[in-house]
């Protein structure tokens, strides 16, 4: 009897257990799995109260783009909770599953308080009513004036009424830096002071082909060693390829984006078949399966490791490239172009509420330190982030540019983060299906021979088929 | 009476210890099923306005190009996959059912990638089928042809990732052949070992008539993993380029995660399961027809 007796409660504790993971206790036990509690001795029976009840437990999601940004994120929250007395239970999800994750939360009625949102997809969830609306809080918090243009473009929705709102907080931005390796090029003959700067010494094409070409390196029997640069060819989500197009005077939408209307004019054309020939004409560009597409190698790993000489990419590589041992250094892009007026991109994540919190008062002032110079300072310094206000480029920014991670005329080049405009896509709906659509006709034009034109035509059709589900035809 | 004894007996015990399965079950199998086949009827996005839509989410699953293309592609995986899958398992279980010296040794060469994760699995074939640093091209290079860039061409992506299924499948089936294998009385092959029966005809005649209990779980299990292949995919191609190696369940997992039409996605989810039953319910049929008593 004693034996059975035993079992029956061994049973019953597996039963416990297995449906443990199904409980909803306010988030807490579904979110410890997989969450990461900041460093804290907080009193977790505080939690759940709000107000001036005493102190709570917030939860903050985001995603992990480097380990570079882990400490000073777990340090900028420790000292929240320090000053504050609140506890923060931080949930780190991979940017591959961020989205699908967070909406399932939501969902569940278990999202955490504040979080990361990518700008493009900030309109889709303020449809869906799941974020809270800050303008009044930037209006009085905020000085609105000093953000750089691409924040405030990136910050601002405009709804269908024409009135604007504010619904993420930036605390940085992020824009397309040309990294070069300058011991490759010094030996085709490049030196660092001939790299242009400024806009009137940007490469042409045709000079910019050549040198790529004399960079490219060879093997005994021809075979490419070092190949010339990488990832123009990048995903439409990122930033070179938008860059390039909308400097060469692309523009696929309407003004106010709720129309696909220019994804097969001549620029575009051009752009996207000189990315190409670079690869498939002049072979000085890796074959994409060795890089981002279905990845081997990052692109960064390959420049990394010497395998490309240079490498258009968003300037969050910074940090990573500093863990390697490659001199490198940063100059302008070319111009794809005859007509080419280059335009800079930036955009980076940005923080929001989550509509149905139960501690709007604590997520605000939380939301207002992490969008502080003093969690901001230590992220920048580590070469992920740059600043997101006009002030800080004055002066500021000359203290956080530590002489080992970022390279020596990146001062040089900062007027492209203050003169930049957010992307395209950033005001897009419907975006998970907009990037399936432009990713499978651009896969099927750069890595599979299809008609550029035909493609292009139909992926404005499809676009604006997906468009028009939320703004109508 | 009865009711007392069952309390107090044996039956009462059995109960109690299936009560983890049961709940298991039904709160993680039965609950959702009932729920995805009810959601499949709505336009359900994740959001708490959802409506009706009726059999919608069904009949635009038949008018959707992409739909069709991910069914093409997954019939395409399987028909390639389950046929090598079947064939040279039964062959390499024949082989190491021998008495040989290392013999298991190599019945554990065989079945190590079983035992490799998935994802890694997907990595080191991405390795291998790497346009210019793989091992697949180098070869091919040997002999003089030059290999095409695997995983981001359109007519070789998918035969990429049914390379590697196969690779990471293969030894596991060829365990199951070879514990069926080892129930087949000797007595059969002593017998015709008197008759002087060459071996083609003790395999067509003696081992494959036996083996057809085991062929047919190894059969249904393999179409069924076919049609539900999508780990590797996501690894090795992300389904891509343009769609090219995507398969059902990848797009399915697309449509409830990425897009968010839940509805649409239980409905897909629904479609692959009856097209499964059909399929092991045809197979069983002419398991049963062609039977030898």
């Amino acid at each position: 009897m004693k034996k059975k007796l035993l079992a029956a409660v061994l049973c019953l504790s597996m039963v416990m257990t297995l449906l443990g993971g199904c409980g909803s206790g306010g988030g807490e036990d579904a979110a410890e799995s997989e969450e990461t509690e900041a460093a804290s001795d907080t009193d977790s029976d505080a939690a759940e109260t709000s107000g001036d009840e005493g102190p709570v437990e917030l939860g903050l999601m985001l995603w992990e783009a480097s380990e570079a940004e882990t400490e000073p994120i777990d340090n900028g929250i420790a000292n929240y909770e320090a000053a504050s007395g609140n506890t923060v239970v931080k949930s780190t999800v991979p940017w591959s599953e961020y989205h699908g994750r967070l909406r399932t939360l939501m969902a569940a009625g278990e999202a955490p308080d504040v979080f990361w949102l990518n700008p493009e997809y900030q309109i889709d969830f303020i449809l869906d009513g799941q974020l809270c609306d800050l303008t009044e809080l930037v209006q009085t918090e905020y000085n609105w004036d000093d953000f750089i243009p691409a924040s405030q473009q990136k910050m601002m929705y405009t709804d269908q009424n024409g009135e604007s709102h504010i619904y993420g907080i930036d605390v940085c931005d992020v824009g397309t830096m040309f990294f070069y390796n300058v011991d490759m090029f010094e030996a085709a003959g490049y030196s660092q002071d001939s790299m242009p700067l400024t806009e009137e010494e940007m490469w042409t094409w045709e000079e910019f082909v050549e040198i790529m070409q004399n960079v490219t390196q060879y093997d005994e029997n021809g075979e490419v060693t070092v190949y010339g640069t990488t990832n123009f060819e990048e995903a439409m989500s990122l930033y070179s390829t938008l860059e390039m197009l909308t400097s060469a005077g692309a523009n696929w939408f309407n003004d106010d984006f709720t129309e696909a209307v220019g994804m097969t004019s001549e620029p575009t054309i051009e752009v996207l078949s000189k990315i190409k020939s670079l690869r498939t004409e002049y072979g000085v560009a890796p074959d994409p399966n060795v890089i981002g597409v279905s990845t081997n190698l990052s692109a960064i790993q390959q420049f990394a490791n010497e395998q490309v000489a240079s490498i258009y990419i968003g300037s969050y590589s910074l940090c990573e490239l500093a863990t390697y041992d490659v001199n490198y250094d940063v100059c302008l892009p070319p111009m794809i172009t005859d007509d080419y007026d280059y335009s800079p991109i930036c955009s980076a994540n940005l923080y929001y509420v989550w509509a149905n919190t139960e501690h709007y008062d604590e997520a605000t002032e939380f939301l207002k330190y992490l969008t502080s110079d003093d969690f901001g300072v230590p992220l920048y310094e580590a070469g992920l982030w740059m600043p997101n206000k006009l002030s800080a480029y004055d002066e500021a920014v000359y203290e956080y540019m530590d002489g080992d991670i970022y390279p020596e005329h990146w001062d040089d080049l900062l007027w492209r983060f203050t003169e930049a405009d957010c992307r395209w896509f950033d005001h897009m709906v419907n975006t998970e299906q907009v990037y399936d659509v432009t990713q499978y006709y651009l896969e099927d034009y750069f890595y599979n021979d299809a008609d550029l034109e035909e493609s292009l035509s139909s992926m404005q059709e499809e676009v604006n088929s997906l468009l028009s589900e939320v703004y109508g035809s | 009476m009865k009711r007392r004894k069952f309390f107090s007996g044996d039956g009462w015990w059995g109960f109690v210890f299936l009560l983890p399965v049961m709940i298991g079950f039904l709160v993680f199998i039965a609950y959702p099923m009932i729920e995805s086949f009810r959601l499949s009827f709505t336009d359900y996005a994740m959001r708490e306005d959802y409506q009706y839509v009726g059999l919608n989410n069904y009949i635009t699953a038949f008018t959707d190009d992409t739909a069709r293309t991910v069914l093409k592609n997954t019939i395409i995986f399987t028909l390639c996959s389950v046929p090598v899958l079947i064939i040279v398992p039964v062959f390499l279980a024949c082989a190491l059912n021998q008495k040989l010296k290392g013999v298991r040794f190599f019945r554990a060469v065989y079945f190590v990638p079983t035992m490799i994760s998935m994802v890694a699995t997907g990595i080191i074939w991405q390795w291998m089928f790497n346009a210019e640093f793989g091992i697949v091209n180098y070869f091919l290079e040997q002999i003089g042809i030059t290999g095409p860039s695997w995983l981001t061409s359109k007519p070789w992506a998918l035969i990429a990732v049914i390379v590697a299924n196969i690779w990471k499948t293969l030894g596991y089936n060829m365990m199951l052949f070879l514990a069926g294998l080892q129930n087949v009385p000797s007595m059969y092959y002593e017998a015709a070992a008197l008759d002087g029966v060459n071996m083609w005809t003790k395999f067509t005649k003696i081992t494959w008539p036996l083996l057809k209990p085991t062929t047919l779980f190894v059969t249904i299990m393999t179409i069924s993993s076919s049609f539900q292949v999508f780990d590797t995919i996501v690894v090795m191609t992300s389904g891509g380029p343009a769609r090219s190696s995507s398969v059902l369940v990848h797009y399915i997992y697309q449509c409830a995660f990425k897009f968010y039409d839940m509805g649409y996605a239980c409905a897909l989810g629904w479609l692959l399961a009856i097209f499964i039953i059909i399929i092991t319910a045809v197979q069983f049929r002419a398991n049963s027809r062609f039977s030898i008593d």
